[in-house]
């Protein structure tokens, strides 16, 4: 009997102590997700973060990231699901910020916004202001499409940057003829090639006619003929052999390497390559890689300087516990001295115009190109509905590896949305 | 009844009421997340001309058909050598071991085997003068995800054959022997007959998680663009939560559970009424 006190009143004193040891100790805890990052991109968050924790005394940020692909298809789906979702997280301007608006994921963060709006460019906010609100604060700014190219092997090969698709053509038939692959391509998600063909028929159809089509509008369909038209470029250039033969089965970060190894020249992605390029473990300055923008196409109806791309930022979850916690950790987030390390130690553009590092020679180069072009276009996974871009993109992937004919490709993919036309 | 309570709540916790939920969703008209109405049957009216289901069921059917052999045929000749020696137990443990390795590093071992550029087997297809392959693209697709599930699974069938095998009499082996009997003789006529029952355990074990099968096809094919690795499970998967589809995907969901449960029953109907039975292996 006295040995069941003695243990009760231990356990008491345990409890108690327990009790008073937690309620000192205890701290918040606000959760960040967001997709892979740069190592030179993420010294900034980290250093940001330790920045807001060291103004809110028992706060901390728990930063909690996963690849691109496995982020957008799976590790956000499942993050917002969970009991411990992200208090903010990362997300790509478009579709995807207002179906979370939609579902109920998103706060609408319009006062957040208006501190913001002095400093920011006024299309920063495209893909994240919608009708009925503002539903994320954006951070940079993206070219999706540019054709990146090793410099050394043009000036070996003499070539110079094709200024009409014909040059194009003939620049990928000289790169082929020297033993190498023209444009390598890791396409095993899909969007990769889809956004490339995707700037294609922008141009080739319009920007109008192409919103009209991939926006499921009534009296249109994915088999166009100028969507065709569009994916016979993509057909022609898997014919000659100026894309690598495995492009739908090998990864996005596997196909950095070919860029390295010299058995590819030119990769079409957008300007956060240099940061991907970090990412892998090279210093960007040293690659001698630079960009062009995919050049004209002969005959479009489109705006021939039109560059797809898009803003990326950060959502507010619309159940976060700690709003006003989560608030001051954007404000310090995205201040000027932040976006100017983003854009500086990143290498990329931040939508804070006047914060973008110029005096690199790739930022300026891009930050001119951006200001330059006739019209920004969104590109078929952030702009459109998904189901749409999908389809789109297996179309493209199977006309890239000429495994169908546009027309043929195209009128499949029809077939496979269907059920969304009328809705 | 009061002692089967706890097991039955859960069951209809965990079992059931998912089931009738699935059923529901299937009748109910989604925008994303929110519910517009109940009672259409436009989702399952679509599973019939869906080109893309289509696709899925045909890989499902090659992937399973693969796999009997890969897994379950190799998985038995494996367990024949093991108990034809002395002392079995490093080779059954070699065979084993993949099954014990998380499926993330399996997919990335064999994504690097069959690499079109410096992988494994196109090195020594290069060494022999061959042109290198693009193994996880059309036609060799499904193949090359069978290969890697026979790769792990024909070890774990191994064990479960070789477990019924060492229950058969030696007796009847060895006077099979003294009679002429040779090993394959022994293999097809003795053994496979005795563990006849097992056998269509395991085909029927293969068969159901052939439907299920959906790690191995998201890491070694990720998105899969030319769909040709797309398979049930990863259509349902992005009908879901891709495509946020909620009523088709439930529908679809109905479909590949109605499939299984038609295989379970023509696999009884064939124990009962074809092999018959035979308990002692």
């Amino acid at each position: 009997m006295k040995r069941c006190a003695f243990l009760l009143v231990m356990i008491l004193a345990a409890s108690v102590a327990y009790a008073g040891g937690s309620a000192e100790e205890e701290t918040i805890t606000l959760r960040v997700g967001s997709s892979s990052i740069g190592p030179d991109n993420m010294t900034v968050f980290m250093d940001s973060v330790a920045e807001f924790e060291a103004q809110n005394p028992g706060v901390s940020v728990e930063w909690d990231s996963s690849s691109g692909d496995d982020y957008q298809f799976a590790g956000l789906p499942a993050l917002l699901e969970s009991d411990n979702p992200p208090d903010l997280f990362f997300e790509w301007g478009g579709n995807r910020v207002l179906n979370h608006a939609l579902d109920g994921y998103a706060r609408e963060v319009s006062d957040l916004a208006d501190e913001f709006r002095g400093d920011f460019a006024v299309s920063s906010w495209s893909g994240f202001e919608f009708d009925n609100g503002v539903y994320g604060i954006p951070l940079n700014q993206d070219i999706t499409i540019q054709m990146w190219y090793d410099a050394a092997v043009f000036a070996e090969l003499g070539l110079s940057v094709p200024t009409t698709w014909a040059e194009f053509m003939d620049v990928c038939e000289a790169i082929k003829q020297s033993g190498r692959t023209p444009i390598v391509m890791g396409n095993a998600d899909a969007w990769v090639a889809g956004n490339f063909a995707g700037l294609f028929i922008y141009r080739v159809a319009g920007n109008e006619k192409a919103a009209a089509i991939m926006g499921l509008e009534a009296g249109y369909s994915l088999d166009d003929p100028d969507f065709v038209k569009a994916l016979e470029l993509a057909y022609e250039m898997g014919e000659k052999g100026y894309v690598n033969a495995d492009m739908n089965t090998l990864g996005y970060e596997e196909s950095f390497v070919r860029m390295f190894d010299g058995s590819a020249v030119m990769y079409p992605l957008g300007s956060w390559y240099p940061s991907e390029v970090e990412y892998i473990g090279y210093d960007f300055d040293d690659t001698g890689h630079d960009y062009f923008m995919v050049p004209a196409v002969a005959g479009g109806k489109g705006d021939q300087t039109s560059i797809l791309g898009l803003n990326t930022g950060y959502v507010v979850n619309a159940e976060t516990e700690h709003l006003d916690l989560v608030y001051d950790l954007v404000r310090v987030m995205f201040n000027r001295q932040f976006q100017e390390r983003h854009s500086r130690e990143g290498g990329g553009m931040v939508v804070n115009e006047s914060a973008n590092a110029i005096d690199s020679a790739i930022v300026a180069k891009m930050v001119e190109d951006l200001a330059s072009a006739g019209s920004i276009v969104a590109p078929p996974d952030t702009g459109y509905n998904l189901e749409m871009a999908f389809a789109l993109y297996e179309a493209i992937a199977r006309v890239f590896e000429n495994e169908a004919t546009p027309a043929v490709a195209l009128a499949e993919a029809e077939a496979k949305i269907q059920h969304l036309r009328g809705q | 009844m009061l002692f089967v309570a706890p097991a039955l709540l859960v069951y209809a916790t965990m079992v059931v009421f998912p089931i009738v939920l699935s059923i529901v969703f299937s009748f109910t008209e989604w925008q994303r997340f929110q519910v517009l109405s109940f009672g259409t049957i436009k989702h399952y009216q679509r599973i019939g001309s869906d080109p893309v289901l289509a696709k899925a069921f045909a890989n499902n059917l090659v992937y399973i058909a693969a796999t009997i052999v890969l897994e379950g045929f190799v998985g038995l000749v494996l367990a024949a050598v093991a108990h034809r020696m002395t002392r079995s137990m490093v080779f059954r443990a070699i065979f084993f071991a993949p099954v014990i390795l998380p499926s993330i590093v399996i997919g990335t071992l064999w994504r690097r085997i069959y690499a079109t550029s410096a992988g494994l087997l196109n090195s020594l297809l290069e060494i022999v003068g061959f042109e290198p392959v693009v193994w996880l693209g059309p036609p060799f697709t499904m193949y090359a995800v069978s290969v890697v599930s026979g790769w792990i699974f024909a070890g774990y069938f191994m064990t479960i054959f070789y477990a019924s095998m060492t229950r058969i009499p030696s007796t009847i082996i060895e006077a099979a022997r003294i009679d002429g009997a040779g090993e394959l003789a022994i293999f097809f006529r003795i053994e496979i007959p005795l563990i006849k029952n097992m056998i269509m355990l395991v085909l029927l074990v293969i068969v159901t998680g052939g439907f299920k099968g959906f790690d191995l096809f998201q890491i070694l094919l990720r998105r899969d663009p030319l769909q040709s690795g797309i398979v049930l499970p990863t259509y349902l998967i992005r009908t879901f939560f891709e495509n946020t589809d909620i009523g088709y995907g439930s529908a679809l969901s109905m479909v590949l559970t109605l499939v299984v449960l038609g295989i379970m029953g023509i696999t009884a109907l064939v124990n009962r009424y074809v092999v018959g039975r035979i308990d002692e292996y």
